[in-house]
Order: C-alpha cells, then structure tokens, then sequence
C-alpha cells in the first residue's frame, strides 16, 4: 500500500510540477489573450457583474417581501382574535432585528411603530402595495415596502423597512456597520458607488459603468456605478490568481516529493529522523513563507501584524498565523523527538567516556540559552503585540486573543518536550558513572544538572527571567521527566504533567512581561498625551473644509431644507477625528451669520467663538487659526461658489480632556490599546502651584506638588510610586515646556490588585485548560477507535464521579448567583431611574414657569445635573441631550413600548430596554402632569451614568476567582481520594494476575485499614496456604506416583520370576533322578531362563523411559511479547522494568514454560532486594542473546557454581528447585541459562536461544 | 598657529556638517518616504521607524505599534491598496518636529482613489526617526 501511494504521489508530483511551469510559461500568453479579447471579455464581465448585482438586490427584497408577509397575517391573526393588547402582541413579535422598522396606520393614524430612525414619519403613496423601494433618511437609506390589510370596515397600511446603508460610522464596538453599498463591492469585487436616488442620472465618465437597480414592478429606484473592467485590472487580477494558484502548487509539490521519499526516511533509525525532521521542517516553513502563502489567501484578522509581528527569521512570524504556523513546526518536531527518545533509551556503553562528559557540559551550557530563547519569544507576545491579556475584565477575551494563548500554549508545550529530553539525557548519561544505589544517584545527578546549569547561568546570565524561576522550571522539568521516561509503558499522566507545567510556566513568564510593560504603557500614554497635534489637525480640518465643497449630500441638504445638524455629524464620523475621541464642533452657517447646522463632541465652547473673526476670512480660501497653540479653527466661505452662501467652520481642541459623551458615540480610546484601563489611570500637569486634572477620576493633594518638584530637580524624567485613596499608583514624571511655562506632567497608573491579577491568570490558565482537555479527549477517542474498546480504568471512572459529583452543583450554584447578580443590578438600575424621574418631577412642579417653560427646563437639568427627555402626545419635545435627536441617530417618537404600557396597562412607570447600534440600555418612562397637562418624562442610563455596587464583569472577575480556586481544590482531592482507593485494587488485581500466571511467592504490603486492609491481609493468607497446600499436594502426589509404580514394577517382575523358579525346580529334579534326557531339560530349561530375564529386562527399561519427565511441545513464540508481560504483571511493584528492544523476537519454546522461567528470575531478583531490572537483547548469526540485568544485592562467589543444582537454597524457605527447573526447561527448549556476573551491583543472568531457521 | 587654524576649521566643519546632517537628516526621511510608497517598498522605511510609532491607517490600524509591528502593518497596507503615486503638498523641516503632509494615490479593486497623509518625526539619540504616520 506504501508503495502504491508513494507512484501516486510521484505522478501528482510531476502534474503539479508541470502545472507550475506551465502556469509560468504561459502567462503572457494568456495576458495577451486578455489584451487581444478586451471587448468580448468586458461584455461577458459587465453582463456577470449585473447578474450578480441583480441576484443581491433580489434576495433583500424577497427577504424583505417575506417578513412583511409574516407580519402581515400576524397582524390579521391578532385582529380576528379580538384580543386586548394586541397591537402589542403583534409588535412583540415582529422579528427582533435591529435593522428593522415597523409601521402600521390605522387611516390617517400611525397605531404602532417601532423606534428606529430607519422609519420615515409621513406615509407617502408613491409606490403600490408590495412594491419595493429605497427610503433614505439623513443618516440611513432603508430598503421598504408597505402592505395593506381591511378588517372590519377599517383600513390598515403595514409599512415595513430594513436599513440597508448606514451614511456614518463609528470605530466603537458598539456600532454596527451596515452597507449595501459594500457588499456589492465584495461581491462584484470592484469599488461601487451606490445612489438611492431613482432620478439619479448614469454617470457621464466613460470608464464608469451605470447599473440601474430595479424593483419587484421593474421600476428603476436606484443607480449603481462602477469602474468598467480595465485591461491592467484584468491582468493585474490574473497575475494574483496565478500566483496564489502558483504558491499552494508549490507547497503541494514538496508535500509530494517528502512521501516520495518517506521510503528512505522509514529506515533511518530515530535520531536519523528526528534531523530529518528538523532540515525538512526548516525547509518547508520557508518555502511557505517564501511564496507568501498565508497572505495571498489571508488579510486581516489573525493574519494582521497589528495583533503580533516579529522580524525573527526574517519575518516568518510577521503575524499570528504565520507564528502559528512557525510553532506547529517546532511543537511536530518536539513530539517526534520526544516519541523517538522515550522509545530508544540511550545504552552508553561503548561510548567514549570523553564524548558524554563533553555532551553533559554541553547542555548544561546549552540549558540557559534555551530559557533565554524562551523567554524572548514569550516577550514578543507582550511587546511586539497590541493585545492585551491582562486588563480585560469580560470572561471571553476575543478570538485573536483565544488564537494567541493558542500559540503560546504549543510554544510551551514544545518548549517543555525538548527541555525534559535534555534533562533526561543528562541524568542517564550521570547516573551510568555514579556508582550507588539508583534512587540515591538519580537525586545525585539532579543536584549536579542544577549545579553546572547555575555555573553557566552566571558566566551568561539574562535578565530576562529570573534565576529563582529558571530552577524552578528545571526541578519541575526532572519531575515530568520522571513521569515520562520512567515507566516501559506510555504513562498519560506524565504527559498531563507535561502539558500542565507548559501552560503554567509560559502564563507566568507572560504575566511578568505584562508587568514589565506596564512601565512602557505608561511612558506611552506620556507620549499620547503629548503628541503633537496641531499641525496634524490643521492639516485635517483644511482636508475636510476640502471635501466639504464637493460634499453633494451636504449641498443637497442645503438646498433643500435638509437636516444639517446629520450632515455635520456625518462628516464627523467619516472624519479621522472620530476615531482618535478629539473634541470637535463642525457648524454650518447662513449668509446672516446664523447657525442652521451642529455637531459638537466633547467640545463645549464653541459657541463662544468671536464670530468677527469671520469677516477676516477670505470668501475664496479656507483659513485655518490658532489659538493658544491648542484650539485650532477652520473656516470656508466658499462650499457653494455662485450659489446661496454656505459657511462651514471646524473647531478642533488638541488639548487632552476628560470624554463626556455616551459610550455609543465614544470611539476605543487610545490609552485602552496602550493597555491601560481608564480607571487605572490618572494624569495632572503641576504649573507652579496649580495642579490640572487632565484625566481621571482621582484628585491629587497639593502636598505633592513639592515632592514631584523635589524628585524632578535637574532631572527631565523620572519613576515614584504613591499612595493614593488606599490604592499604590506608579507615577511617571516629565518635564514639558508648553508656551515658555515649565510644566510637571505626572501620569500614575493603578497597580493591580492581587484578585484581579490572580483573575487574569485563571481567565487564562482555563482556556489553557479547555485545550488541554481537548487534547486529552482526542487522545481518548483515538484509543478507543484504534482499539475498538474503551478503556476506563477504576481509577478514571472515580475520578470522574468525583468530578461529575462536584463540579455540577458548583457550576450550577456559579450560574444561579450570576442571574441574581444581574437581577439585581437590574433592579438597581430601575431604582436609581425611579430616583433621578422623581427628582426632576418634584423639580419641574415646584419651579415651572408659564413665561419661559423651556429654561424651567434646562434649569432642572442644570441644577439636577440629570438629563432627560420630555414627550407630549409621543412626539419629543424636550431633551437635554437633543443634538442625538436632531441628528436623527434616536427616534423622537415615544419608544412605543412604554407608551402602550402607560397608556393601555395605566403603568404609572414603566422599565424599558433600548438600543441604539450595539447599545443596550435602560429607560424609565413616567407618565406626569405639568399644570394638568399630560406628559411623558423618560430617563435613562445611557445619558445618567449609575454606579452599581457591583457590575456585572466585576462580579464576573469576583465569581471566576473563587470558582477557579473551588475547581482546582476539588480536581486535586479527587485524584488524590481516587488514587487512595483505586491503588490496592489495583495492585490485587496485578497480584492475582501474577498468581494465575504461577508466581506465588509475592506479597502486598499491607499498610491499608478497613476493608481493603482486611481483604489484602486475606489474599497473603490465601497465597500462603495455596503455596503450602502445593508443597502437600506435589509431596502427596510424588509419593502415591512412586507407591504405584513400585506396585507395578513388583507385579510386573512377579511374572516372570515364577516360571523361571518351576524351571529351575524341574533342572533340579531332572539331574538327581539322573534322567535320561537332562541334557535336553537342561537347554530347554535355560533357554527358558533366557526368556524370562529378557523379558526382566524389558520390563526394567520400560520402567526406567517412564521415570523420564515428559517432552514439552515447542512452538513459535514471540520472546519479547512475553517479556512485555513479565514487565506489565510487575508493574506495581516498587521496581524499574526496562526492556531495550522493541521489534517481535520469534523462536521456539513453550510460552508457559518460557513465563515460568522469567517469573522465578524476577522474583529471585525482588527477593535480592533489585529496585531496577533491565531485559537486554542481543543476536549473532544463530542466536538469540537475552541478558537480564538487576542490581540486586548479588550472589556470594562461593554459590555462584551450584545456583542450579537441585535442592540448593540460600533462602530460609524454599526447596532450591526454582534454577534448576529454570535450566531444564530451557534446555528442554534448546537453549542455555549461565550466571554471566554477580556482584553487590546486581547480577545478570544471559539465556541463549537458537534462532529460529 | 596654523595648526590652531587647521584645528578650528575642522571644528568648524565638523558643526557645520553635523547640523545640515541633522537638517537634511529629515529631508532624506521624507525622501525615504515617498520612495517606499513610489516604488512599493517599505523596507526603504524600516530604519527610520521610532521604536514606538502612532500609525492611523484607515480604519484598520490606529495607535502606537514597534518597529517590526509598523513596518510589517505599512507592507500590509502596501500589498492590499497598491499605492502608485505619493505627492507632498507641504514639508517643514527646519522645526523641532518636522513634519510633511499629502496626497496619496491608490487603487483599489481596480478604481483610483486617494487619502490624506501626514508623516510627522521625532528626535530620537541625536536623529530624526517618523514619529507619527496617518494615512486616512
């Protein structure tokens, strides 16, 4: 079968060979193909492109056309059933999509809505019923259609709409990103420009193609213009796909070429391959790399270098797939070491003394490079990465970040592999020369492994881990590897270890590189606060005064009455200053100077500007001012040249300030992806005496003002640490000069606590966990796949138990306390609503003021510092946060929820959950009466910031610690109590095994109480009297065997020995009466003697073939089989059993026999208190050499000739049978047993077998 | 005397080197700049990088990144958008932190398009390293 796969693969090898050659040669065939069919090529790709654009555009309006049909018989269902409620029934359950707005009209009256921004307040009838349509509205365009619906003499329009566009954006993860637009440009794979207009007129450039959007009815209701294909496209298209195509080709080709080759690689022995291995692996990583295999296929995500990148290797791990693909090959390569070593340990005998000593120095040498290299590829994670790791709070820390602690996982894991193989080469190579008992030379050699590796660790030491960590990592390193390489048997839990000790290790050395870049962030975030931004924002505001002349939505809106407050917000979030959270206004203004235009973030002085300075600017620039180096102003007069006059100013400030604005129009602050949390941070400037807050929550004492002046005296920069509100805060000291003044900036960051750092651990430890436990389970199924059975020992099925017996209720218990957390910070919120609504109430109806209703309002804000919203008959009127309104981003209808819930459950309150994006807040509506007129006040939590005793990640963090900790106590226990109970069953069952198999001479200890106590001390007592009543029945059974055959013999020579007595009787007779014919008796008479002593003798060689012992049958028999068994059936015992061979070794023998004899070799050798036996084997042309080596106290030299004579013992009990039944029976097998050595070190004993001919 | 002479002029020239070196150290950068968008070659930048540097790119990047982080970051940027032509509307050197602002030409799923750019430097051990690149 190899071979047939390795012809085929030979055949793919030579077409994916032949493929890339031709790929190569032909490709400026084929780019002239593209040049000389142009023509024909574009129709075909025009006419794909408008399929394809046909086929999306179909598929929304079907889906669209659908959910309006499920609403509508909703609808009608609800409407038969007369059922109260039940427009809120049907709204209920509309589908729950953000994206969707629903309206329903009763006549002229809208009876139910759904608050989206997406939904258009006037119903306008220029389309028929089902017929789709674009419905843009400032921000958004929908795509909608309406339906209608006559129950009982009443007339209902059901008008459903999906946003489809949305016409700003916001970098927060709360916005969601909508675009038709965009999808078409994937799809098409070409940059589109959508136009919702159905006027819209094609485009009059000739490279740009205009696809008109048609509905359901065939009627046109939008345009969608693209670049018309181009030769250099085409062809720079073709070159891509050729070379993605070329690369995969590639890297198959050399997959090919190693199976192949994989004949030759089979019969190199385990260090052959393991170096192989290494060149192939080294070989393949670059080719892959090479050909740019993983970015022709991958962008972004875990293939963008912003989430890790590192010049090593020349840049093979320039992002997280590309060190997951770096990684993978080195975790292999480790693996496959690890199997080979494990598998052949190392027999120095016959090595040069000098070569192992160099070798030893060499890896005590090697060992702090190799932590050092370690180290190092664990702080790139840190510092050539924008992630961080320890500073989210939320459990689920992101895929990349899940990906990332991937590779660190396998970095360790194989980091570990290798480290126990050095370690274990090290120690067998030490203990060959120490001369002392084994369990004391194994702690010898581990003293002298630290030893040397602290001497070498001080000729070189690096700083980058500590010493103290670096030993800890060996000495756990000599554990594992004990675990590992101990038994002859693959021990899982040695592996367990391993990758346990892998992932702890690499978490803490991460941790402390995450400590240490704690310094950095805060030098960086100095460097944020300071960067220099007023040229860059001057540059900005010129680029958007720019684009605001060519601005057609803005001219449009102009024009037209449109809402220019949206207008400003979208240049806003379309600007640069979005993302970066700057404090901005952008205002438009008419010809007298009044403002009909506003979006203002984090900025509150804009309004205060001198407006003279606008008769300072020049109609046909754009003029660009600064004041006090950080407020920066745009001015252009000229967005409408020889039109209505439209003026567009931009005010910037560069200063660094506090972000008051919702978190849903609040972009991911910068200092977040310097991995400092906001309320760990705080930072001041010290001018003089005065001290300005520039961030955070924090006030900082004048008393400190002297002693920062004090450690920064004749120093620009400088470290502290503080005590501040029972927290300890690392400070950063600069000096600044800003505007001739010499400033003091103190930027201070919160040292972690010790919960939240042992939380940031565990976070990571369990995703470890769940890896592990994946790998665990895989190994579980494969061994029951591989042999068709399951294998779940005592042990496991109590660990498990224990496990299942524990944990449930724990987890039950975590997810009960969580819900109630969150239920009562539910019930928090709702409280605190309730509060603030009754505050402004009490407010309003003690200070309304008929004359000026609206500063009555403001004032109860103000005064209040609460912000809310006030409705009169569902419509908005007031808002202290209105600009959200105005620019149409929140609904100013009434949320209809509270409204059904007030008006028709005459609610006096009501707790509602909102949206807006990704947002999800909570609204108290309230209705209230001011001077007996109804209205409905709202408040909310999106705009009134409510702190919660405790939130829900900070419980989260809370509940994973204790739980983790509850977790890791039960699994510990639960091994512990399992290995407790199963270890004596265990070893019964091994005992009774070897009893089966003939050994009766062991024992169990019998250091158990209870039962298991009572029922080991049953077993010694059964094997005792099952040995004696052997003994008995063997010494019965011999004597009865001899009695009978004595018995026989006698009858047997009885026989004979009467006629030859009645011969003799009758000579006797015949010469004393002198017959006549005594010659004749006498012959006949002897000849008859002669007879009967032949017969005498037949009977006693008879007698003596049966007193021989019987023939054994032999039969072909694999020696190392049952040496395999001897091993496993002595496994408990405290004993060492190696076996240095592993291939099948066939001769001729009796299995049984052959057991019996090994049996009674290792027991002598327990009996001669051995703690170590090796089964060594060796072969010439016609042998079999099996050497058993123990290093059991030795046999006196005065015995060591009569050891297999019968009946010779040197133990107390015991016939002294045991060797000489051992010899006979291997002589019965032809072969040969010899004492080789024997000496206080131990004995060997070789046995040589014929080879099997 | 003339070896007093000699001295002071090699001084002289020493300084006066030394100071249109640190002048025209972030002409050549900008230079280096434009090259490495021109030719489709970010590693003409890779040496002028500050250890921490702000990128804004797009929408994809924005913060402060390594060296190897910004150059492999700026490479990506280059293989995806196809940057042709880099034009700088207005440099200043002769300030303590020099900067250059543009216009970036690309194309982009077969269509040209443009972005403002603005490259500003740093002084760093007595040179000039980019301190802040966007790309927008």
């Amino acid at each position: 079968m190899n071979s047939s796969l390795q012809r085929v693969s030979l055949i793919l090898f030579g077409f994916s060979i032949a493929a890339v050659i031709s790929l190569r040669l032909f490709q400026p065939v084929r780019e002239r193909r593209i040049r000389d069919e142009f023509v024909k090529l574009r129709t075909e790709k025009l006419f794909q492109k408008s399929s394809k654009a046909n086929s999306l555009i179909q598929k929304e309006e079907a889906e669209l056309l659908k959910n309006l049909n499920r609403i509508k018989n909703l609808f009608k269902h609800y409407l038969k059933s007369s059922k109260p409620f039940l427009m809120k029934s049907v709204f209920n359950e509309t589908p729950k999509e953000n994206l969707h707005s629903l309206a329903i009209w009763q006549g002229d009256s809208m009876i139910v809505w759904e608050n989206n921004p997406g939904l258009s307040l006037n119903f306008k009838n220029d389309y028929l019923p089902r017929e789709t349509f674009f419905s843009v509205r400032p921000l958004t365009a929908s795509l909608a259609a309406y339906d209608t619906l006559r129950f009982e003499g009443k007339y209902y329009i059901i008008k459903l709409s999906k946003i489809v566009e949305k016409f700003y954006k916001i970098e927060n993860d709360y916005f969601e990103p909508v675009s038709l637009n965009e999808k078409f440009s994937e799809l098409l794979k070409v940059e589109t420009n959508l136009i919702f207009n159905p006027k819209a007129f094609p485009s009059e450039n000739k490279s740009v193609y205009s696809f008109v959007i048609y509905n359901n009815y065939n009627n046109k209701i939008g345009l969608l213009n693209f670049e018309k294909p181009n030769v250099s496209y085409e062809i720079k298209l073709l070159r891509i796909q050729t070379r993605k195509v070329v690369s995969v080709l590639l890297v198959f080709s050399f997959i090919l070429l190693l199976i192949v080759l994989s004949s030759f690689f089979r019969k190199l022995n385990g260090f052959g391959k393991v170096t192989v291995l290494i060149f192939v692996a080294i070989i393949l990583r670059y080719l892959i790399y090479y050909v740019n295999l993983v970015s022709n296929f991958f962008k972004g995500g875990i293939a963008s270098p912003q989430y890790f990148s590192s010049r090593f290797g020349g840049g093979i791990a320039r992002n997280p797939l590309e060190l997951f693909i770096t990684i993978v090959f080195g975790a292999v390569i480790s693996i496959f070491a690890l199997k080979y070593f494990r598998e052949s340990p190392r027999d120095c005998k016959g090595k040069r003394k000098w070569l192992n000593i160099l070798s030893l120095i060499l890896i005590s040498a090697f060992l702090p490079l190799y932590f050092r290299g370690f180290a190092a590829s664990i702080q790139s994670f840190i510092f050539s990465s924008s992630l961080q790791y320890f500073s989210q709070n939320s459990l689920f820390p992101g895929w990349i970040k899940i990906f990332m602690l991937f590779n660190l996982f396998l970095l360790g894991a194989g980091f570990f592999n290798f480290l126990i193989i050095f370690v274990d080469y090290f120690l067998k190579s030490v203990i060959k020369y120490l001369n002392i008992k084994l369990k004391y030379s194994k702690i010898a050699a581990s003293l002298i492994l630290l030893f040397s590796f602290s001497i070498f660790n001080l000729i070189y030491p690096s700083l980058l881990l500590p010493y103290y960590l670096k030993l800890i990592l060996l000495v756990a390193a000599l554990l594992v590897s004990r675990e590992v390489f101990s038994k002859s048997k693959i021990n899982y839990w040695g592996y367990l270890y391993l990758l346990i000790c892998a992932s702890v290790f690499s978490l803490i050395i991460l941790s402390s590189f995450s400590g240490q870049y704690k310094k950095k962030s805060l030098k960086l975030a100095a460097k944020e606060m300071d960067r220099p931004k007023v040229n860059l924002y001057k540059f900005w505001i010129k680029q958007l005064l720019k684009d605001a002349r060519t601005n057609n939505s803005l001219k449009y809106s102009f024009l037209n009455g449109g809402n220019l407050n949206a207008e400003a917000f979208k240049i806003w979030s379309n600007s640069p200053f979005q993302k970066g959270n700057v404090p901005i206004s952008v205002s438009f203004w008419d010809s007298t100077n009044k403002i009909i235009g506003l979006y203002s973030y984090n900025i509150y002085d804009s309004n205060n500007l001198d407006y003279k300075i606008l008769s300072k600017v020049n109609n046909n620039k754009d003029t660009v001012f600064v004041f006090n180096n950080s407020k920066i102003v745009g001015i252009t007069k000229n967005i409408l040249p020889r039109r209505k006059k439209l003026t567009m100013i931009v005010c910037v400030n560069s200063r660094f300030n506090k972000i008051t604005e919702p978190k849903f129009v609040t972009s991911r602050r910068l200092l977040n992806k310097i991995r400092i949390g906001e309320k760990d941070l705080f930072a001041f400037s010290i001018n003089g005496n005065k001290i300005i807050n520039e961030e955070g929550e924090f006030e900082l004492p004048k008393s400190h003002i002297k002693l920062f002046k004090e450690i920064m005296k004749g120093k620009n920069e400088a470290w502290t640490e503080l005590k501040l509100n029972g927290n300890s805060f690392l400070i950063y000291l600069h000096g600044v000069k800003e505007r001739k003044a010499n400033l003091i900036k103190v930027i201070g960051l919160k040292e972690s606590d010790l919960s939240l750092s042992w939380f940031y651990f565990v976070k990571l430890f369990f995703y470890h966990s769940l890896i592990i436990l994946l790998i665990v389970l895989s190994s579980f199924i494969f061994s029951v796949v591989k042999q068709r059975k399951v294998k779940f020992n005592f042990r496991g099925r109590l660990i498990t138990a224990f496990l299942i017996v524990a944990l449930i209720p724990l987890i039950f218990l975590a997810s009960y306390l969580r819900s109630l957390t969150y239920l009562k910070n539910s019930a928090s919120v709702r409280e605190n609503l309730k509060e603030k609504t009754r505050m402004v109430i009490s407010y309003l109806q003690s200070h309304w003021d008929e004359t000026e209703p609206y500063k009555t309002l403001r004032d109860a804000s103000d005064d209040l510092r609460i912000n809310y919203s006030l409705y009169y008959r569902n419509n908005l009127i007031y808002s202290t946060l209105k600009k959200y309104y105005d620019i149409d981003l929140l609904s100013s209808l009434l949320n209809y929820k509270a409204k059904v819930n007030i008006e028709e459950q005459a609610l006096t309150g009501t707790l509602v959950s909102e949206k807006v994006e990704k947002f999800n807040y909570s609204s108290f509506y309230k209705m209230i009466k001011i001077q007996n007129v109804p209205f409905v006040l709202e408040v909310n939590n999106a705009f009134n910031q409510i702190l919660l005793p405790m939130s829900g990640s900070d419980f989260d963090v809370f509940l994973f610690g204790i739980y983790s900790i509850a977790v890791i106590i039960t699994l510990l226990f639960s091994a512990l109590l399992a290995n407790q109970i199963s270890n004596p069953i265990h070893k019964l069952t091994r005992a009774a095994l070897a009893v089966g198999q003939g050994d009766l001479d062991l024992r169990i200890s019998e250091n158990y109480f209870g039962e298991i106590g009572e029922l080991i001390k049953g077993f010694n007592l059964m094997i005792e009297r099952l040995k004696k009543s052997q003994r008995e029945i063997t010494a019965m059974e011999r004597e009865i065997a001899w009695r009978e055959m004595a018995k026989q013999v006698a009858h047997e020579i009885k026989n004979p020995l009467t006629p030859m007595k009645l011969n003799v009787q009758h000579l006797r007779a015949a010469f004393n009466d002198k017959a006549e014919d005594f010659e004749k008796i006498f012959f006949t008479v002897t000849d008859n003697l002669i007879r009967q002593i032949e017969t005498l003798k037949k009977i006693a060689t008879e007698f003596s073939r049966l007193a021989k012992m019987p023939e054994a049958t032999l039969k072909e028999l694999d020696l190392t089989k049952v040496v395999r068994e001897i091993t496993e059936l002595y496994a408990d015992e405290n004993l060492e059993l190696t076996v240095t061979w592993k291939k099948p070794v066939i001769i001729k023998g009796d299995e049984d026999n052959l057991r019996r004899t090994l049996i009674n070799i290792v027991r002598n050798a327990i009996q001669a208190k051995a703690k170590k036996i090796i089964f060594i084997l060796s072969e010439d042309e016609q042998t079999f050499i099996l050497d058993v080596k123990d290093n059991g106290m030795g046999i006196e030299s005065a015995f060591q000739n009569k050891i297999f004579e019968a009946e010779f013992t040197t133990k107390k009990e015991g016939m002294g049978m045991g060797l000489a039944i051992v010899k006979n029976i291997l002589e019965e097998m032809n072969a040969s047993i010899s004492l080789l050595e024997s000496s206080a070190a131990g004995t060997t004993f070789r046995i040589v077998f014929p080879k099997n001919n | 005397m003339k070896k007093l002479l000699l001295i002071i002029v090699i001084i002289l020239f020493g300084s006066i080197k030394g100071f249109s070196q640190g002048k025209g150290n972030s002409a050549v950068i900008f230079k280096a700049f434009e090259n490495a968008f021109n030719y489709s070659n970010p590693a003409l930048l890779s040496t002028y990088l500050a250890d921490e540097t702000y990128l804004s790119v797009k929408s994809e990047y924005s913060g402060y990144y390594s060296k190897s982080q910004a150059f492999y970051i700026l490479q990506d940027f280059i293989s995806s958008y196809a940057p042709f032509k880099i034009k700088f509307t207005h440099k200043r050197l002769d300030s303590s932190s020099p900067f250059a602002e543009g216009v970036l030409f690309f194309s982009l799923r077969g269509r040209r398009q443009r972005a403002k750019v603005f490259v500003s430097l740093e002084e760093q051990k007595g040179n000039f390293v980019i301190a802040q690149i966007t790309i927008d």
